[in-house]
């Protein structure tokens, strides 16, 4: 399959935009929470997974550090998302063909809660305090979701993949 | 069916590389300072996409103060007027309070630990709010003098203590957050305490005080100047909750913090002291 790399660069620059966007209004922590999809995850996913795309593992986790640059996280917590994605993405591959498919929100869930766990793991081991709320923990994984919905059929419609891509 | 196990191999095999490439990179990054050189060259270009993403926000906002009413700005100007004369006049009152201060300590021979600090103004260009973290970035850093450790006041109170710094940007850690601790004073009691965040529900509390502590609601706390790190004499919060716990031994003690997120992007960082 021929990898359109102008796309996956416009998808990330898209993502990397949208996580350092800042909140002009004052938002309550839960609906803060809500707006904070994992961005970085919901593309990885899509290349890796829905795509099923062979997007050079390097240059995920390349884009894996400049978002941990961006978000202030230990180099390498958001490649690990990336790595995870691919794994998830191969366990997809030929198990369905539809765009909405359950199967794949499901994975994207998981992806999200690993990326989460992963997190809270090496938050741990420098003894910063891991918070286990419902608006923390539960709420960026809807939203992730949510927003897969609406980016999947966004970025398939807007990037008009040609007839013979998949 | 060999070439699937070959693709499953070869992908098991990738994963696990960059798996313990990532896992790597983690603990290198958490232990040692060999990466920050690296960090400080990726955030000159993530400082740029910061400010591109928030252009938009800029854009309404400065457009809405271009095309504000002319009264009303006439109104604005007015008032800081107001309170240029009203913070000359307080002004004024504190260095002849500063003064009778010096000169009777010098008169008990108690010497003189008031201190006078450099600020830097800065602004708010991210704010870290995950859950676990209550930090913000400003957007100054090692070519303006900052350095880990420094105070960071708001036009109000104690904010925070940066944690972090980058050539142009640095990270802030919230009195809020519940890794910050900061030396205060109860302004009625003048009783010095030490007091936390909690990252829970931007409240702090006081740390450890048995049940016989004259706190009540309401009480004020100030920067103590302990430590070194914040002046002494600024606002960190307020007492809103006394309770025994569950030993009964000592109180748990909710406090407001002044500092919020919404109360402005505006920040000052404590330089170092001034020479006189």
């Amino acid at each position: 399959m021929k990898l359109n790399y102008f796309a996956v660069t416009l998808t990330f620059l898209l993502i990397f935009l949208l996580a350092a966007f800042e909140n002009p209004f004052d938002f309550s922590p839960f609906v803060e929470s809500l707006l904070t999809p994992d961005w970085f995850a919901v593309v990885c996913f899509y290349w890796a997974a829905h795509q099923q795309l062979r997007v050079p593992p390097l240059a995920l986790w390349l884009v894996g550090i400049l978002m941990d640059v961006l978000m202030s996280t230990p180099f390498g917590l958001h490649s690990v998302t990336a790595t995870l994605a691919i794994l998830l993405g191969h366990r997809l591959v030929g198990s369905e063909s539809g765009q909405l498919g359950l199967l794949k929100l499901g994975f994207l869930v998981l992806l999200v809660m690993l990326s989460g766990t992963v997190k809270s793991i090496v938050f741990m081991f420098v003894d910063m305090p891991v918070s286990y709320t419902i608006s923390s923990s539960l709420l960026p994984v809807l939203s992730s979701a949510l927003v897969w919905l609406i980016l999947s059929n966004l970025f398939d419609s807007v990037l008009k993949p040609p007839p013979d891509f998949y | 069916m060999a070439t699937n196990r070959r693709q499953t191999a070869g992908v098991s095999i990738l994963t696990a590389t960059f798996l313990s490439l990532s896992t790597l990179t983690i603990v290198v990054d958490l232990h040692t300072d060999y990466l920050q050189t690296a960090r400080n060259l990726i955030s000159y270009p993530i400082l740029g996409a910061q400010y591109v993403a928030n252009a938009p926000t800029r854009i309404v906002t400065r457009s809405f103060e271009f095309f504000s009413d002319r009264r009303e700005l006439i109104l604005r100007m007015e008032q800081l007027e107001l309170d240029i004369a009203r913070l000359a006049a307080l002004e004024q009152r504190m260095i002849e309070t500063e003064q009778t201060n010096a000169e009777l300590r010098q008169t008990l021979g108690v010497s003189n630990s008031e201190r006078d600090f450099v600020l830097l103004a800065s602004e708010i260009v991210s704010v870290i709010d995950d859950g676990s973290r209550n930090e913000v970035i400003v957007n100054r850093g090692t070519s303006d003098g900052v350095e880990v450790g420094m105070a960071v006041l708001n036009q109000v109170a104690a904010f925070g203590q940066v944690v972090e710094t980058l050539p142009s940007t640095s990270r802030v850690i919230l009195v809020t957050d519940a890794r910050h601790s900061i030396p205060t004073q109860i302004q009625r009691t003048r009783t010095w305490t030490i007091v936390s965040g909690t990252g829970r529900g931007q409240n702090m509390k006081i740390e450890h005080p048995s049940v016989t502590s004259d706190i009540e609601v309401g009480d004020v706390l100030l920067t103590s100047g302990l430590g070194g790190v914040f002046p002494s004499g600024y606002l960190v919060g307020v007492v809103i909750g006394i309770q025994p716990d569950a030993s009964g031994q000592l109180l748990d003690v909710t406090v407001d913090p002044f500092a919020k997120l919404e109360t402005g992007r505006w920040l000052l960082i404590v330089l170092s002291e001034r020479s006189e």
